[in-house]
């Protein structure tokens, strides 16, 4: 009877699969009132991307429930508005700084991305490893892409890139973001998921580790793009590197 | 991403397909189930910290998920199962006989039967579920499988 049973129920049974970057999606408009803030686009300085340790699709992170950085990093995040001019403080919230990834990249080095909220409205992170002092930046107002560029160098004065690792990091806020895109002059495209925050953050991360093969003028990348779940473009920004102006 | 976000992520991949089979008897269409369990999920995943290991995952989900259902009705009183909503197969046509045989039942009993074969959770996670004992649960599937065999092989019979 119990068997009999069984055979009924699983033949009317649907056997349909999920969406859980949908259920993710859910999670993060519960606490999504606030749209993300772009502050810097460009920084040139110096790190280091690698694309090998991606996750394999979106993820979502509990912001409060994240690592809380160890107490130099709170300080690095606090030290940050000392000395800066009045009205151009960032007001960062330093003691809730958190870890948002870890990535290994091509060198073998560890990167972990650190943000923290300010009272801005927005959020600031680092980008930190144990031989890359940490390229720092703060967003203070609503940025659907805000991308930073990093190059460890050197640099020649004619714009060769003579040394990596060279970087393209930074935050999304395009409601229903799942992927971004690099895309490069020749035509390649590396594709990412995105690393999505809660609140207070709400914002999606990535970090693209540009191969050595494209440093070279031509084949550098010239486009970054964000795209939902079903491929569709949700944003796209021109992006290029620029050679620094570099003391005589 | 913390273990217990992992393990709701797993659960979610896992078990998606049972839960919308057992919400939708309680929501009465797939479109509002999906969204039932898209909702469960959410709801959990938002609330996890909160989850402290007194029952099983799944339990604590199942329950979230049954209210969800059930639009966290202020009626709903799962320590009495006391019937204050029919779950109900959707889609009769599938198994009509079986549709029909399964609305003869007392509304607690569906629901039981319904966490029993979609849900195909053990008795002991039914217990936690409806707020009684493992006994209970047992009579209550005994009973019912009673009454469904009888409907169904009467039915068979004509």
């Amino acid at each position: 009877m119990n068997d009999f049973l069984e055979t009924r129920f699983e033949k009317i049974r649907d056997d349909s699969e999920g969406d859980w970057p949908d259920v993710l999606r859910r999670v993060s408009k519960r606490g999504r009132r606030r749209r993300l803030t772009v502050l810097g686009a460009a920084v040139l300085g110096v790190v280091v991307l690698v694309p090998a340790a991606l996750a394999l699709r979106t993820t979502f992170i509990d912001f409060f429930q994240s690592e809380p950085a160890p107490q130099r990093l709170v300080l690095d995040f606090a030290r940050q508005d000392v000395g800066a001019p009045p009205g151009l403080e960032n007001h960062v919230i330093y003691e809730q700084t958190r870890k948002i990834f870890e990535r290994r990249i091509d060198n073998g080095q560890v990167l972990t991305l650190w943000v923290a909220p300010n009272r801005r409205g927005g959020f600031c992170m680092a980008l930190v490893g144990p031989r890359h002092p940490g390229g720092f930046g703060c967003l203070w107002g609503p940025s659907p892409l805000s991308p930073t560029i990093e190059v460890a160098g050197p640099i020649t004065r004619s714009g060769v890139i003579e040394g990596g690792p060279f970087l393209v990091w930074g935050s999304v806020g395009v409601d229903r973001a799942e992927t971004i895109e690099l895309h490069y002059e020749d035509g390649a495209v590396e594709s990412q998921p995105l690393t999505w925050v809660s609140k207070p953050i709400d914002a999606a991360f990535f970090l693209f580790d540009v191969p050595e093969a494209h440093w070279l003028q031509g084949h550098r990348f010239d486009r970054l793009v964000v795209r939902d779940g079903k491929g569709a473009e949700l944003r796209s920004k021109p992006v290029s590197f620029r050679v620094p102006l570099l003391p005589r | 991403m913390d273990e217990k976000a992992r393990a709701i992520e797993e659960l979610y991949r896992a078990r998606y397909s049972r839960f919308l089979n057992m919400l939708v008897t309680i929501t009465g269409n797939w479109d509002r189930a999906h969204d039932a369990v898209q909702e469960t999920f959410a709801r959990a995943y938002a609330a996890r910290a909160r989850w402290r290991g007194d029952s099983s995952l799944e339990t604590w989900v199942w329950r979230i998920g049954i209210r969800t259902a059930l639009g966290l009705r202020a009626d709903f009183d799962p320590a009495r199962l006391n019937g204050s909503f029919d779950p109900a197969l959707v889609e009769t046509q599938r198994d009509p006989s079986l549709a029909e045989a399964l609305r003869a039942l007392p509304p607690q009993r569906r629901l039981v039967v319904f966490l029993r074969y979609f849900a195909d959770l053990p008795y002991a996670d039914i217990a936690r579920i409806c707020g009684t004992s493992e006994g209970t649960v047992a009579a209550t599937l005994a009973q019912a499988r009673e009454s469904l065999h009888d409907a169904l092989v009467e039915e068979e019979v004509k």
